[in-house]
């Protein structure tokens, strides 16, 4: 039997836009523990809302998302935000990297959300900018890095609390073709050796290729598989 | 708490500037309030002493309408301008005396025998120039009275050094070590300091003679004019304390907005990355605290030394500590309501509205049933419907229904939502029972789910 780790029930969401779009239309998609799944679609076909459903970073109208088994319509948003913190990692397409902050410093941010010892935070951010190859880089503001580097440390960022799944919109969106294979490399490295559960959004045919499971989505709704 | 005081640090490094503006807003009106209170404290005992002494002094004021008052100023003759005050060591009274203006009482002091001051001989009359002028009498030589008695013992009562008003150019009497609040007012009133045992209403006699249309008070109207002048300053105070707090509110909901808006982006990634809204709303009391106690802090410092620097230039004004803690509970409440808005607004967004800049209400509610009750729909009710009412403006719905009749509804589900107050409220209109839509009214905005076991039952 398939190890299920997250998977949505009849999830629906719906903007008014004159008139109204269903965003994600009846979307029922299973995720298994330890695949990359690659959601795909035209511009417009929901992709990017089902991530965020997905991610518990904005609401259903209706149906549920449950990860690991937690329903996340039972769930207060402070709640929400614990199971966040705990369970999920993201990487946007403009990296979002506190930019005052330092890459290390950037790194450690959702170890400090679990009260992790600051050595210990320290340690694990230094860990981890060493997996993405930017160790000699940890003290450099994100505005010192280039596009690739601040993608890396996002990266390192969102695997830092050891998360279930990483959800990531058009990672490699933002990117040239030789960074845009380094961080192909990075996540595909990722889910072979580390077994990391990955969602991604992307037009990115690169990063289709590697897909366990490959979503395809036009007008909110799930055409294949 | 130790992870908030880093993201405190953190927001702090990321938007010193404005932060350092609430900072130095709060120092500003922190040391304006304390500078300010504690003068008019000192004012306030300053005045109060001023009032004693006021009242001591005067005895009468004469207060001359526009109409009554001398062109010019008038140079007090010699012989009047070289005696000095009387001293109160002589009896006096009023005494009716004939004048070619008719009969004016006077007031009059007899020196007692314990008296050796410089008082004129007995029999003497001095006189104003004005009076003198208004009366037609001579002002000087021997005044011609009617009444024996006076030629031992009357001298006019009229006592003081005349100066031409500086607002008015009119004629003031003053009396040494009266109040320059009120000598300088625009009131252009005369005081007269007479013997303690003259009466009130002989003055006032004589007085409207020598000057018809002036209205006399006696000397309480000295402590009143001190009091009013002191309860409008404070009354003013009142007001301007209102402005201060007042502009230090809106100056730090500014400050507190640019902070929310250039941080929107981060608070985004931390919202992301699991900040709880409570642990938020703890970041911005946290923040609000750091930049109130700052504020504080560097308000009392600033008021100190410039209360030191007006002491070296000769000012005397000493901070009262005692205002502090009101200053403190003004600054609280300031902060309070400034970090409201922004802190709510931080609250409420989702991680996409703050990423993508899409509106974020600042009030948001739930409907899932009917406020009023309708006969019309009471069957419906009765069946186990969910009716709910949008609203409506002529027909047209303002808002926005994701559902249309014969649509399933699942329990929970937001059916149709409402913007109004330009998207600052947000209203959602849930389901709370899965079934159909069954009704959909847009001329009245109602809007019925048919519960799922009476689906085939059509209403009645």
């Amino acid at each position: 039997m398939k190890d299920v780790i997250m998977e949505t029930v009849q999830l629906n969401k719906a903007f008014s836009l004159g008139e109204t779009i269903y965003a994600v239309n009846n979307v029922n998609i299973k995720i298994e523990r330890g695949s990359m799944n690659v959601i795909i679609g035209p511009s417009g076909s929901g992709k990017s809302t089902l991530l965020s459903l997905l991610g518990g970073l904005d609401r259903p109208m209706s149906g549920d998302v449950l990860l690991e088994g937690q329903s996340y319509r039972a769930l207060s948003e402070d709640q929400l935000a614990l199971l966040r913190r705990r369970k999920l990692g993201f990487v946007f397409q403009f990296f979002n990297l506190i930019p005052h902050l330092t890459a290390l410093e950037n790194v450690m941010l959702p170890l400090q959300f679990i009260n992790t010892p600051h050595k210990a935070a320290k340690r694990r951010g230094l860990e981890l900018l060493e997996r993405v190859g930017l160790a000699k880089r940890s003290r450099h503001l994100p505005l010192q890095l280039s596009g690739g580097e601040q993608q890396r440390v996002a990266i390192a960022r969102a695997l830092a609390n050891r998360p279930a799944v990483i959800l990531a919109d058009e990672p490699t969106g933002n990117l040239d073709t030789k960074t845009r294979d380094e961080i192909v490399a990075l996540f595909q490295e990722l889910n072979q050796q580390e077994k990391q559960t990955f969602v991604m959004v992307t037009h990115d045919p690169s990063l289709s290729k590697f897909a366990d499971q490959l979503i395809v989505m036009q007008d909110g709704c799930v055409v294949s598989p | 708490m130790r992870k908030l005081l880093r993201l405190v640090r953190q927001s702090w490094r990321a938007a010193w500037k404005i932060y350092a503006a609430a900072v130095l807003l709060t120092a500003l009106t922190v040391a304006a309030y304390l500078i300010y209170q504690s003068n008019m404290d000192q004012l306030g005992a300053r005045f109060s002493q001023q009032v004693k002494e006021a009242d001591l002094l005067a005895d009468l004021y004469v207060e001359l309408p526009l109409g009554q008052l001398l062109a010019e100023p008038v140079q007090p003759t010699g012989s009047w301008k070289a005696r000095p005050t009387p001293q109160l060591a002589a009896a006096g009274r009023s005494l009716p005396v004939n004048t070619p203006y008719g009969q004016l009482t006077l007031l009059a002091i007899q020196p007692d025998a314990a008296y050796a001051g410089p008082l004129p001989e007995p029999g003497t009359v001095l006189i104003n120039q004005v009076f003198a002028t208004n009366l037609g009498l001579p002002s000087s030589g021997k005044l011609l009275l009617s009444s024996a008695e006076l030629e031992s013992e009357v001298t006019l009562v009229i006592d003081g050094s005349f100066q031409a008003s500086a607002h008015s150019g009119h004629l003031l009497a003053l009396v040494d070590g009266l109040p320059l609040s009120l000598a300088t007012s625009a009131y252009n009133i005369f005081l007269y300091e007479l013997a303690d045992d003259l009466t009130l209403k002989a003055a006032r006699t004589t007085l409207a003679h020598f000057y018809p249309a002036a209205f006399v008070f006696d000397g309480q109207f000295a402590q009143l004019l001190a009091q009013q002048t002191l309860e409008d300053s404070y009354q003013g105070f009142a007001g301007l304390e209102l402005l201060f707090f007042t502009f230090l509110t809106l100056g730090l909901l500014t400050a507190f907005l640019l902070a929310f808006l250039d941080s929107k982006r981060e608070l985004s990634v931390l919202k992301s990355l699991g900040l709880a809204p409570r642990e938020l709303g703890t970041l911005f009391v946290l923040n609000s605290l750091v930049s109130a106690g700052s504020g504080l802090l560097l308000g009392t410092g600033l008021a100190f030394l410039s209360s030191s620097i007006m002491q070296m230039r000769g000012v005397l004004l000493s901070i009262k500590p005692q205002y502090l803690l009101p200053a403190s509970g003004r600054v609280g409440l300031a902060y309070c309501l400034a970090v409201a808005i922004p802190a709510n607004l931080a609250w409420r967004a989702t991680v996409n509205q703050l990423l993508y800049d899409q509106t974020i209400p600042l009030i948001s509610r739930r409907v899932t049933a009917l406020r009023k009750r309708y006969v019309t729909l009471e069957d419906k009710l009765a069946q186990g419907w969910q009716l709910l009412q949008l609203p409506v403006i002529d027909g047209v719905l303002e808002g926005f229904i994701f559902k249309k009749v014969g649509d399933q509804v699942k329990k929970g589900e937001v059916l149709a939502f409402a913007p109004s107050w330009w998207g600052l409220a947000y209203t959602e209109y849930v389901a709370t029972i899965d079934g159909e839509v069954g009704m959909w009214q847009e001329s009245s905005g109602f809007l019925g789910i048919k519960p799922l076991e009476n689906r085939n039952t059509p209403p009645q």
